[in-house]
């Protein structure tokens, strides 16, 4: 069997640096499933991008498909013919659609039911010549892309402008038309350090003679020598380059031939916040940044290139007079904000929606302010400077600042309060009050920031649950699914003693006393499910502590059982234990309401007496407060564990269902006292 | 250096898209906020009909005024605003050569196309391009229009929007626009500041605190009625600078801040209808004289294919 190598280019106008990579991955993978249904074999399929140019090899593509063997079933035997002996409608229209004019073609095939006519179509397998066009049409069209455009009078539609189009199978280019180009040969190199139209010979040669004209295709190979060449710089410059890996892969999106350049800006931009010059450096002109081993910013950027300058001095010096200006912007936004306090730009914060029925950001702020000061005090920290924090939390998005740098919001109005000289509790909360920002982000560490972080995330999310808009299965425009997690992981990591419930209520009632909270709560304590299955705790387990007789309220609480239970599950009398608790579940279930108390002269066996003994010295230890929280469950599911013998020797020995009602009576309650003693914890039952 | 002040680069600029067929227009006498607005680009844009123009336009940005004390940010500066249409295949090409006559060599330069899509809400045009780099700098914007007041472009107009201060900072070498030499003859230097600098304080002063707010408010809402009525009247072009002097003053009010966030959605939303209204009426009066300046397959095609399909 013939294969050889299979090579693809478009050559287009640079491509929108953050598609390149969503582009060429799907491109490669239309491909290498379209070669797989129409079953050609191959290797493997290697992808090349670079700003100019969608490309892949397929390596040992074969030249045909394999040739394929169908069985058609016709109509049966008998409806084939009429009484005459003539072929019947049904046979001619199934020898038509096989392309037949005999029906000595077909032959018969024999089945319970009956015998059928069937016809076994030989098809030879198709050849890659022709079959190629329609597999890259197929392959295009389905890309992701966002906005497609139109250049010139011509009618057809893609990223960006296309000029050619490559397709080689070894040595011989396979024809095909696509987007209005011809397939050939050809193709440009750099777009300076290259001239004149490349030829490429061979399908396997192309990396290596676009190397030779200065462009490096293979995107991950650009990337490791971009990574390379600012290692070089950290070294030369004793410093460390940061590496964001969203800039890096944006950066190799935008060169073919990368070339790192380091230069250097005025030092008495470092007045200005370190965070809003990083802004300025990496969304305006993907800069790398530097800092010194100690983690301070350094007055110096790294930009890579797409050229080898015949004077890169000049490429330093241009890029250093850019970011000058691009600097003294940022210094400007930061005089100009610090005109104002942040106490002041509340007015003009009630200019600016937060959602169409929830109201301005100022009503915002004053709701975060009055939830922020009820936490504070549940937990017991400073209530006024909580409901400070609260009110001027938001009064940032207003700052010229944050109107060029939107992700520097919270971390500017930190700047800002401590320049109207609010005290630092306040400052350090306005700072952290977007925290974590990220699933799995930082959390915020002062109490104050704590306070005021879930106060916020709890006014959106009982807002838009009160609107009715809670987050669908695509769509979360206000992110509560992160906020709410958000909630969690602080009340939890932070230890917060908080009742979220009441909580909830409080917030909820901010905006309406008509906004309802139990589907926030129910769906705060999912997202705490999925939290919990996200780490490796199953959901049964969660479920247990949920299901309890004791409501989640303290988030901390319901994490020590969840983490105890967690733990009791590995005991060797987990199993039994969770046996007898299903049992007595299904028994209790069964015998419907209880109201008999336990009368221990009612005994018939030992057993008995010696469970009733041993949940009676239980409840006594469960009810004895612990000092040590974190001991606390763990110490209770010990108690509960040391019940296991007991509790299965009652089993082995009593019939709880006796037929004289009284007995029976009093064997329920012991069976339900046991149960709510487990209760109390979580629901063992729940436990596979 | 080859192109040495200010003014040569202009001519520069003039005499290599003349030769390129272009038809050299002179700036639109009315604030605007980018050579978009010139009704060489705005109208011509629309429709069937071929045209290639460049011009220089002043722009006025009143949020961008820093009293001229940032280096490179002002309230009023100059474009140079090249348009072709249909944008040709070799458009880039022809934009990089442009660049070789002003005396940049791509060799020693970082010259890079950098994704940058242009919308304007008000004009409720958008199109796909780049800004185009010179060393991490800025130097224009290129676009491939896609839509124009709500209509979809057939052919496709292909921008260039030199911006011309900071080009000329590259070409002199200078930091600052203020150092920019202007012109120069033997026995005379003008410099960009003696030009314009005292212009750009007084101006930012105007813009940022003493214009008028409630009588730029009426005269929006005097714009905007003037608009109505000439459309009325079957006169786009007329109309058309009423929205131009209406998006200048919403302009105003937006540097004196006087437009709260939900308001300002609203006027952009009053001003973007006007420009539907008299690119139809502009569509519609060109047709009726039967698109003179069109090219016949194009405007069969336009007429067969892009109109029906939308």
């Amino acid at each position: 069997m013939i294969v050889k190598d299979l090579l693809f280019e478009l050559q287009t106008e640079e491509l929108p640096p953050k598609s390149l990579g969503p582009l060429i991955k799907s491109l490669v993978n239309n491909i290498d499933a379209e070669l797989k249904k129409s079953q050609f074999d191959f290797k493997t399929v290697t992808s090349y991008a670079t700003p100019r140019r969608l490309a892949f090899l397929v390596s040992d593509l074969a030249e045909q498909q394999p040739d394929q063997s169908i069985e058609r079933r016709g109509p049966a035997l008998q409806a084939a013919y009429d009484s005459e002996g003539k072929p019947s409608k049904a046979l001619t229209g199934f020898m038509r659609s096989c392309g037949l004019d005999n029906p000595d073609m077909l032959e018969k095939l024999e089945t319970s039911k009956g015998t059928w006519l069937v016809y076994q179509q030989h098809k030879p397998g198709g050849n890659i010549r022709e079959l190629i066009g329609d597999i890259l049409l197929k392959s295009l069209s389905t890309l992701p892309i966002d906005r497609k455009m139109h250049w010139g009078a011509s009618r057809v539609e893609f990223v960006r402008p296309v000029h050619s189009l490559i397709l080689l199978y070894g040595e011989e280019i396979l024809p095909a038309r696509i987007l209005n180009c011809d397939s050939g040969r050809t193709t440009l190199g750099h777009r300076f350090m290259s001239s004149g139209l490349i030829n490429i010979k061979s399908a396997n040669e192309y990396a290596e003679v676009l190397r030779d004209n200065y462009v490096i295709v293979d995107f991950e190979a650009r990337k490791s020598l971009i990574s390379e060449q600012l290692a070089k710089v950290e070294a030369l410059e004793n410093a460390r380059v940061i590496i964001d890996p969203e800039l890096l892969d944006e950066v190799t999106s935008l060169v073919e031939w990368p070339v790192a350049l380091s230069g250097k800006f005025d030092p008495a931009f470092l007045s200005v916040p370190g965070e809003a010059l990083i802004s300025a450096m990496k969304s305006h002109q993907r800069y790398f940044h530097l800092v010194d081993l100690q983690g301070k910013l350094l007055p110096r950027f790294v930009t890579i290139a797409n050229i080898e300058s015949k004077d890169p001095q000049a490429v330093i010096a241009g890029n250093e007079r850019v970011i000058s200006p691009r600097l003294a912007d940022a210094a400007f936004f930061y005089r100009r904000d610090q005109q104002t306090t942040l106490e002041s730009n509340l007015e003009r914060l009630g200019n600016v929606v937060f959602q169409a029925k929830l109201g301005t950001y100022l009503d915002k702020a004053k709701r975060i302010s009055r939830i922020a000061g009820f936490i504070a005090e549940q937990i017991g920290e400073d209530v006024s400077l909580a409901q400070r924090a609260g009110l001027l939390c938001k009064a940032d998005l207003v700052a010229s600042m944050v109107g060029e740098f939107p992700e520097l919001q919270g971390l500017m109005g930190g700047y800002y309060a401590h320049h109207d000289g609010e005290p630092e509790a306040v400052v350090q909360a306005i700072k952290e009050h977007y925290l974590p920002s990220f699933s799995g982000g930082e959390l915020p560490t002062s109490a104050t920031g704590q306070a005021v972080a879930i106060a916020d995330k709890l006014d959106t999310l009982t807002g838009l649950f009160g609107i009715d808009q809670p987050p669908t299965g695509s769509k979360d425009p206000f992110a509560l699914r992160r906020q709410t997690l958000g909630v969690i992981r602080i009340c939890i990591q932070a230890g917060l003693k908080l009742d979220i419930r009441e909580t909830l209520a409080m917030a909820a009632g901010q905006h309406s006393p008509d906004f309802s909270t139990t589907a926030v709560y129910d769906y705060l304590l999912d997202r705490l499910g999925t939290w919990y299955q996200d780490q490796g705790v199953p959901g049964d387990t969660f479920n247990a502590v949920r299901f309890s007789h004791q409501v989640i309220t303290d988030l901390g609480d319901c994490d020590r059982r969840v983490r105890s239970i967690q733990e009791f599950r590995a005991q060797p009398q987990a199993e039994n234990l969770i046996a007898a608790n299903k049992r007595v579940a299904n028994i209790l279930k069964k015998a419907g309401a209880i109201d008999a108390s336990i009368d221990t002269a009612l005994f018939q066996s030992p057993a008995e007496s010696a469970l009733f003994a041993a949940l009676g010295v239980a409840e006594a230890d469960m009810q004895a407060p612990h000092e040590d929280l974190e001991q606390d469950y763990k110490a209770k599911c010990l108690t509960l564990a040391a019940l296991q013998s007991t509790i299965d020797a009652y089993f082995d020995e009593v019939m709880v269902m006796a037929e004289e009602p009284a007995i029976r009576a009093n064997r329920l309650a012991t069976l339900q006292k046991m149960r709510t003693l487990f209760l109390d914890i979580a629901d063992f039952s729940l436990l596979q | 250096m080859s192109v040495a002040t200010f003014q040569d680069m202009i001519l520069t600029l003039q005499r290599y898209w003349a030769d390129q067929g272009c038809v050299l227009m002179q700036p639109y006498d009315m604030e605007v906020g980018a050579g978009t607005f010139h009704p060489a680009t705005f109208l011509r844009a629309i429709g069937p009909e071929s045209w290639q123009a460049a011009y220089v336009q002043p722009c006025r940005r009143p949020t961008d005024g820093r009293y001229g004390e940032n280096p490179n940010r002002y309230q009023y500066y100059y474009q140079f605003q090249v348009m072709l249409k249909p944008s040709p295949e070799n458009i880039q090409a022809l934009y990089l050569d442009s660049l070789r006559h002003l005396g940049i060599d791509p060799l020693v330069h970082d010259i890079r196309f950098v994704e940058d899509n242009w919308e304007s809400p008000t004009l409720g045009a958008w199109g796909l391009g780049w800004e185009v780099w010179m060393d991490g700098m800025e130097i224009t914007q290129f676009t491939y229009f896609q839509q124009v007041g709500g209509l979809e472009c057939y052919p496709v107009t292909g921008e260039i929007t030199y911006g011309l201060e900071r080009l000329a900072l590259y070409l002199q070498g200078v930091e600052d626009f203020q150092q920019l030499i202007w012109s120069k003859s033997d026995t005379a230097t003008v410099t960009y500041a003696d030009v314009f600098h005292q212009y750009e304080v007084e101006m930012s002063a105007y813009n940022f605190d003493y214009a008028d707010v409630n009588a730029l408010f009426a005269q929006f809402d005097f714009c905007e009625a003037e608009t109505t009525r000439l459309l009325a009247a079957s006169l786009p072009l007329p109309a058309y600078e009423f929205v131009m002097k209406a998006s200048h003053a919403f302009n105003l009010l937006d540097a004196r801040q006087a437009v709260s966030v939900t308001e300002r959605q609203r006027f952009i939303l009053r001003v973007r209808a006007l420009s539907r209204a008299v690119a139809q009426a502009y569509f519609d009066s060109r047709q009726a004289l039967d698109f003179p300046l069109a090219d016949d397959a194009i405007k069969q095609t336009l007429l067969q294919e892009v109109i029906s399909d939308s």
